[in-house]
């Protein structure tokens, strides 16, 4: 999507001439695989966020700044790594075809595979979370190489 | 605005195994670019109405540095011919007590630190 500039004002319209007001909502937690990274993204906050690396497999954000939604340090949503490999050394889920996953169930499954402290300690943080907002997430890995 | 090309390291690997654009060693092909930066950036909403809001410029936290994770065009080269890298996405980390604008356990992440600024 290309965004004009209208002369004499902020950014207001893509190039179909839709209102940019129009295509941000209001912000509601979401999760995404991210295929260029290998992981899978939650955000529970729209904010900036500093990155805490936790173990191998997850990484938490945390607030960076307070604002009208976020105090400074607040869980603001984790990164699971690696996931291509994660999904095969736990036989979760499809290697080769696109399917959406409860992100909750990715992480009972990691728990189950990888029953350490530093793993635990991140689930009884973010399952709650996770069962009120009910995030899925779509993962289509690419192609392995023959 | 200076962003990246202030960056003070550029280190190359991640430390974790990455499958990405159709190989198993995508985590070897990763730079990092990493700098401290006196500025942030927030979307900030208007509370009446979220979907209206404004780019609200902050001082950056002291301790923190901004990381760049940076692909080089290995296998799009093709279908980009003009693009030697692609952005994959930037992060705020803790600095390492030891190395100035590097982020804390920069050895535990990266494989090796192949350009450092000299000031």
């Amino acid at each position: 999507m290309e965004l004009k500039k209208v002369e004499g004002a902020a950014l207001q319209q893509d190039d179909q001439g839709r209102p940019f007001s129009d295509l941000i909502g209001e912000f509601q937690p979401f999760a995404y695989y991210d295929k260029h990274l290998d992981c899978i993204r939650v955000h529970i906050h729209d904010c900036s966020a500093v990155e805490e690396r936790q173990n191998r497999i997850f990484t938490v954000m945390r607030a960076l700044h307070s604002n009208a939604e976020v105090t400074r340090d607040d869980f603001a949503g984790f990164n699971i790594k690696g996931v291509r490999y994660l999904f095969k050394e736990m036989s979760f889920g499809m290697l080769d075809k696109q399917a959406c996953y409860k992100v909750a169930e990715i992480l009972t499954a990691i728990v189950k595979h990888f029953p350490n402290q530093g793993v635990q300690e991140v689930s009884d943080k973010v399952q709650p979370i996770l069962e009120r907002c009910g995030l899925e997430v779509e993962i289509d890995f690419e192609p392995a190489v023959a | 605005m200076p962003g990246i090309s202030t960056a003070q390291h550029i280190f190359k690997g991640l430390r974790r195994p990455l499958f990405n654009d159709n190989s198993k060693d995508g985590d070897k092909e990763k730079l990092i670019y990493t700098w401290r930066s006196d500025l942030d950036f927030e979307w900030e909403r208007d509370p009446k109405n979220p979907k209206f809001g404004n780019c609200r410029r902050r001082e950056a936290p002291q301790g923190f540095v901004f990381a760049v994770i940076v692909s080089p065009n290995i296998r799009s080269k093709g279908k980009f011919p003009g693009i030697d890298c692609f952005i994959e996405a930037w992060a705020w980390l803790r600095e390492d007590p030891g190395l100035r604008g590097a982020p804390v356990e920069w050895v535990d992440r990266y494989e090796q630190r192949i350009w450092t600024r000299s000031d």
